[in-house]
């Protein structure tokens, strides 16, 4: 009778047993690098718009404030996509037959709103608050990066749930003062005016009792 | 798909590649849009709530309400505090208004003899058919008319069309008490009850606290005299349960004939009347003494109050009582111009159409085919008129043997006045743009005066309140009400004695307001139709309630189908309801619809068919059917004055000694912030359901349908449970606890019910998998499950049912499949307080949208140290559901008080 097994059965029967143990767990590695990737979170994506609207040529070079186009970031929930109007109040003077705009005037004619894509979309059963975190001293470039230099808007962060949670755990590295909230590198060289904001927010919340861990923060 | 047999291997695993290269790519998130408007209006910012002042009408009495809109949507109504109506509150009619707006089976263009057809068509057979006739053979067939401007169109119409008939008809009308008005002083007057101020009440088979026009108002009058001390008494004598009934502190069920015997001894009693005196049951005659003892202990403060249902002559007897005893009670001329009897002038309408005199019928937002009386005919009369128009927002009866059918805008999207039941006037703006090509009643008048004119319902509005100077009118509008607009009150003479006619002892049949439906102008309405009733907690249908000795005597069972035919028929299942007369059976109308679509069709029988006089026959019918109900009906012995206590008026609660329990402690509060508590007053809850719909319109919460009902997976956030014990009934409204010490916490494998900081008790959806252990686990029952994706399944059958979701609350996560939901404490408006509290300052006070809708704000909301919920939590009333358990709830109730003021038997 012949041999059953070649010389290398022996080999192959250890990995086999190896990964019958390390498979899962390289499994779950893999899935916890991938479900963290830029392509599972959408870091990093540009999304392509209607209109190639340029955040480092408005507010980049031309300097345009943050609040001029997004209106309710330090009164309401959702910060605002700019309605046609205000495209319109500028671009009814310049540029007014660049084709590139032509969808913004077909839609101020027509009254028929620009369907821009979301680059930051967050899921439905979380309910994120522009004005109480502008208010409270978090920079825009917290969580949308330094838009002053991108050419087309994309997702600077990955917004998953950790990552929101991460601040949410000790906010006040996160916090700089009013006058840099809208700096584009509001982290760069903190000062001693960012600790005293940071400061005044953290006891806020503390006075209030609030415990921004409450699942009740962001979902309702 | 080639057939399995013919699969070969490589074909199996091509299906397979593709089934997983699908299921991969489907992993990713949907990609929104965003659309901002193209020109958003100055001063408002999308997704923020905007509150403006408008008025709902019923039966053609305006009541005002806060329309909430997001983003030029309308999404809730509230109620409206300066309105005399509605006084910051809401009933289940105005709270399911704002789903008509967006139902699916809405009309939406006019609909002509020969199919599809438009405005100028119906305008062109104007004026051919009508200008020509000066009126002659004309008849337009109104609801209830209170709106100034539709008053004046219809003047207008009359000049135009000098021969012009215009008949008004409620099918809930006023004919008997203005007639007894007009015997009594001479003028048609309705009596205006001051609950407030009465410390003695009896009613006669009325119903100030059920549906109606005027519930909300009474129901608040009410319920600010039962606060005060001393305790009033509420005495009724009735043929079923209704809610004035239920809340009443001595009750009695009596028929006609017991009723108008008991007018006979009261009379007596009062000091009026002679001669022999009928005899009574032993328990009604005591209660008849007691009340007469009390009505005229109570003189000046005593009031009695006849049913509007009720014949003219009980009217004319409560109409004396009242002026005996110096009642609190005003008088004031009809709001609503037409004072002519409803049921007179639709019964010659209805002979002048048979006998052929009328020639072009036009009838604006009324439903004679369905709910007017069979003796009258009126769809046999309606198909020998030569020109039939009918103007409803839904298809139904009427519009179904018309020639046209004509669409009616919604009253959120266009210009209207009204008059409330004091004749306040309102005015009430749209909200929103008119979705599709529909008109106003007003409008469509306007059509018939001048075919070719089209002034806007604005201008019609405005031109009618030309008293109003810009100023005035822009304050008038956006208060909600013209001020000083009220009926003056008439002063009256002293009505003489009237004793009713006592009928023979018969069976009878008694007609009633469904408390969801009406008289059917809500039966379209989903939310609606899946309120449960008050009384007996049936949804998507209605039994006939009988007293269990006539079932019996009849042979019938619970459920057993009946036929009753008086005038009409109708085939029911039948249901014994506790506190039901002997020989009376009730009905409600609403149900028994044809041809109005999905929600309301093949639901339960047309009451309305038995609107004949004469006795019912009665004959059991094969087999049987069941009604779903949420909540069975059982003794619970010994269990009661655990679950609902009922005390005497000065009696405090026994001190409850939890038992030990396993239950982990909440969390140690140091620093909290606010605690939230609700504490409900069962001692003022009257049962109208306003806080269930309310709750479905604020938390997105689903409509399951008939079917799902049936086998218990009703959705509602917040049920009304009902208790009867001897003597009394009563309400007591359910929402989660929101226990301190909550069972259904430690259970959920994957930590989806949580408590946060403010002593809420969370269900995190996103978390949620389903396993349903917390609502095992919740002695309360108060959790939903979503067993299918209900947010998403359609009980509009086939009709895009995609407009109904731009209702929804965009500040509520609107629930998937197989996720467990329950009442919130409403946290989306707790943390819209929270964000909008300036730096450093106490959020402002917060309303669960149960609490805002509240006619008698039983449902107080608040954080612990609030005065309305401190001041519960020390009430000697004060006690907690099952506190043996030691859950420690934060929602707590205050028990229910009886005083009878028995005289020993």
């Amino acid at each position: 009778m012949s041999q059953l097994f070649r010389p290398g059965a022996n080999t192959w029967a250890r990995v086999v047993l190896a990964l019958l143990v390390l498979g899962p767990f390289m499994a779950m590695l893999i899935g916890g690098i991938i479900q963290r990737s830029d392509t599972a979170t959408g870091e990093n994506r540009i999304v392509e718009q209607p209109v190639p609207f340029s955040h480092q040529h408005h507010a980049g070079e031309l300097g345009i404030d943050c609040r001029y186009c997004h209106t309710g970031v330090e009164k309401a929930a959702s910060a605002v996509v700019p309605p046609t109007h205000t495209c319109m109040s500028c671009h009814s003077q310049l540029f007014t037959d660049a084709e590139m705009l032509a969808p913004v005037r077909e839609s101020m004619a027509t009254g028929q709103p620009l369907a821009w894509k979301r680059v930051n979309n967050l899921p439905d059963y979380v309910y994120f608050d522009h004005h109480v975190h502008v208010n409270g001293g978090v920079p825009c470039a917290a969580c949308h990066g330094d838009v002053r230099r991108m050419p087309l808007t994309r997702q600077a962060a990955p917004l998953t749930m950790g990552w929101c949670l991460d601040c949410h755990r000790s906010p006040e590295d996160s916090i700089v003062a009013a006058e840099r909230e809208f700096a584009s590198a509001p982290y760069v060289h903190r000062t001693a005016a960012d600790r005293a904001a940071a400061r005044a927010t953290m006891m806020r919340i503390a006075h209030s009792g609030k415990d921004l861990m409450d699942c009740s923060t962001c979902h309702r | 798909m080639p057939p399995v047999s013919a699969l070969d291997r490589r074909a199996i695993l091509r299906l397979i590649a593709t089934g997983a290269a699908t299921l991969l790519a489907s992993c990713g998130r949907p990609k929104e849009d965003i659309h901002p408007l193209a020109n958003q209006p100055e001063g408002t910012l999308p997704g923020t709530v905007r509150r403006y002042a408008t008025a709902l009408p019923l039966a053609g009495y305006g009541r005002g309400v806060t329309g909430l809109v997001v983003d030029e949507r309308p999404i809730k109504l509230e109620g409206l505090a300066a309105h005399p109506a509605s006084l910051g509150s809401t009933d289940p009619f105005i709270e399911a208004a704002i789903l008509d707006l967006y139902d699916p089976q809405r009309l939406r263009a006019p609909f002509g003899p020969t199919g599809p057809s438009n405005w100028s068509a119906l305008a062109a057979l104007f004026r051919e058919q009508l200008a020509p006739t000066r009126g002659r053979g004309v008849a337009v067939l109104t609801g209830r008319v209170t709106s100034p401007t539709m008053l004046a169109q219809l003047a207008a119409a009359r000049t135009a069309l000098p021969e012009m008939r215009h008949v008004s008809w409620e099918p809930f009308d006023d004919d008997a008490p203005l007639a007894a008005a007009r015997a009594a002083f001479g003028r048609p007057l309705l009596a205006r009850p001051r609950l407030q101020d009465a410390d003695v009440v009896l009613l006669l088979d009325a119903d100030p606290l059920g549906p109606g026009p005027e519930q909300i108002a009474h129901a608040r009058n009410w319920s600010d005299r039962r606060r005060k001390a001393p305790m009033h008494r509420l005495y009724s004598i009735e043929a079923s349960p209704s809610l004035s009934g239920s809340m009443a502190d001595r009750r009695q069920p009596a028929g006609p004939r017991d009723l108008a015997a008991a007018c006979h001894v009261l009379a007596a009693a009062l000091g009026g009347g002679s001669g022999p005196l009928p005899t009574l049951p032993p328990e009604l005659e005591r209660l008849v003494r007691d009340a007469a003892r009390d009505l005229k202990a109570a003189h000046g403060r005593a009031l009695v109050i006849a049913g509007e249902r009720q014949p003219e002559a009980v009217h004319a007897f409560a109409a004396w009582a009242n002026g005996v005893l110096a009642a609190p009670q005003d008088w004031i001329a009809p709001v609503s111009g037409d004072v002519s009897p409803h049921c007179g002038g639709l019964a010659a309408l209805a002979d002048d159409m048979h006998a052929g005199r009328i020639g072009a019928l036009v009838v604006l937002d009324a439903n004679p085919v369905y709910a007017a009386a069979p003796a009258l005919g009126f769809k046999q009369a309606m198909a020998r008129v030569p020109l039939t128009i009918a103007a409803s927002r839904f298809g139904d009866e009427t519009g179904a043997a018309s020639q046209w059918r004509v669409p009616l805008s919604h009253f959120l999207e266009d210009w209207h006045d009204w008059r409330a039941p004091d004749g306040t006037a309102s005015i009430a703006q749209p909200l929103v743009h008119p979705f599709f090509d529909t008109r106003t009643p007003a409008a469509i008048l306007d059509l018939m005066i001048d075919p070719a004119a089209r002034p806007g319902s604005f201008d019609a509005v405005r031109a009618q309140w030309t008293g109003l100077d810009d100023a005035a009118w822009r304050t008038a509008v956006a208060s909600g009400v013209v001020p000083d607009s009220a009926a003056p009150l008439e002063r009256v003479g002293t009505a003489g004695l009237v004793l009713p006619p006592i009928p023979p002892q018969t069976l009878t049949i008694d007609l009633r307001p469904s408390s969801q439906l009406y008289d059917g102008r809500f039966s379209t309405n989903a939310w609606a139709q899946e309120c449960p009733d008050p009384i007996t907690k049936e949804a998507w249908g209605s039994s006939a309630r009988m007293h269990a000795g006539d079932m019996s005597r009849l042979g019938l069972k619970e459920g057993s189908l009946i036929r009753i035919d008086r005038g009409g028929s109708a085939i029911l299942p039948v249901r014994a309801v506790s506190g039901q007369a002997l020989g009376t059976v009730t009905l409600v109308t609403g149900y028994g619809r044809e041809g109005t679509g999905q929600i309301a069709d093949g639901l339960g029988a047309n009451a309305w068919a038995l609107g004949g006089n004469g006795t019912p026959r009665i004959a059991a019918q094969e087999g049987g059917s069941s009604v779903a109900t949420t909540q069975p009906v059982f003794a619970l012995e010994g269990e009661l004055e655990k679950l609902f206590p009922v005390l005497a008026p000065a009696e405090a609660m026994p001190s409850v000694t939890p038992k030990p329990s396993l239950l982990p402690n909440p969390p140690a509060r140091g620093n909290a912030p606010p605690q939230y508590a609700m504490a409900i007053d069962t001692d003022l809850c009257i049962g109208c359901n306003a806080c269930v719909i309310a709750c479905q319109a604020e938390n997105n919460v689903p409509v399951i349908g008939p079917d799902e009902m049936a086998v218990g997976r009703d959705m509602h956030w917040l049920r009304v449970d009902r208790y009867v014990s001897e003597g009394t009934a009563g309400f007591q409204p359910v929402p989660c606890m929101h226990c301190e010490k909550a069972p259904c916490e430690p259970v959920c494998p994957v930590e989806a019910s949580v408590h946060d900081s403010q002593g809420l008790n969370l269900q995190v959806y996103n978390r949620c998998v389903g396993t349903r252990t917390c609502e095992a686990n919740c002695p309360y029952k108060v959790r939903r499950f979503n067993f299918l994706d209900y947010a998403e399944r359609s009980v509009w059958g086939d009709a895009p049912h995609e407009s109904v979701t731009a209702q929804r609350n965009p500040d509520v996560t609107v629930r998937a499949r197989g996720v467990m939901e329950k009442c919130t404490y409403c946290v989306q408006r707790i943390e819209a307080a929270n964000h909008a509290a300036a730096p450093g300052e106490t959020p402002a006070p917060v309303v669960t949208a149960c609490a805002a809708a509240c006619p008698t704000q039983a449902i107080r909301f608040g954080t612990l140290d609030s005065p309305d919920i401190a001041g519960a939590r020390k009430d000697p009333r004060h006690y907690r559901l099952l506190e043996e358990l030691g859950t420690e709830p934060r929602t707590s109730y205050l028990a229910r008080r009886r005083n009878p003021g028995d005289t020993p038997a």
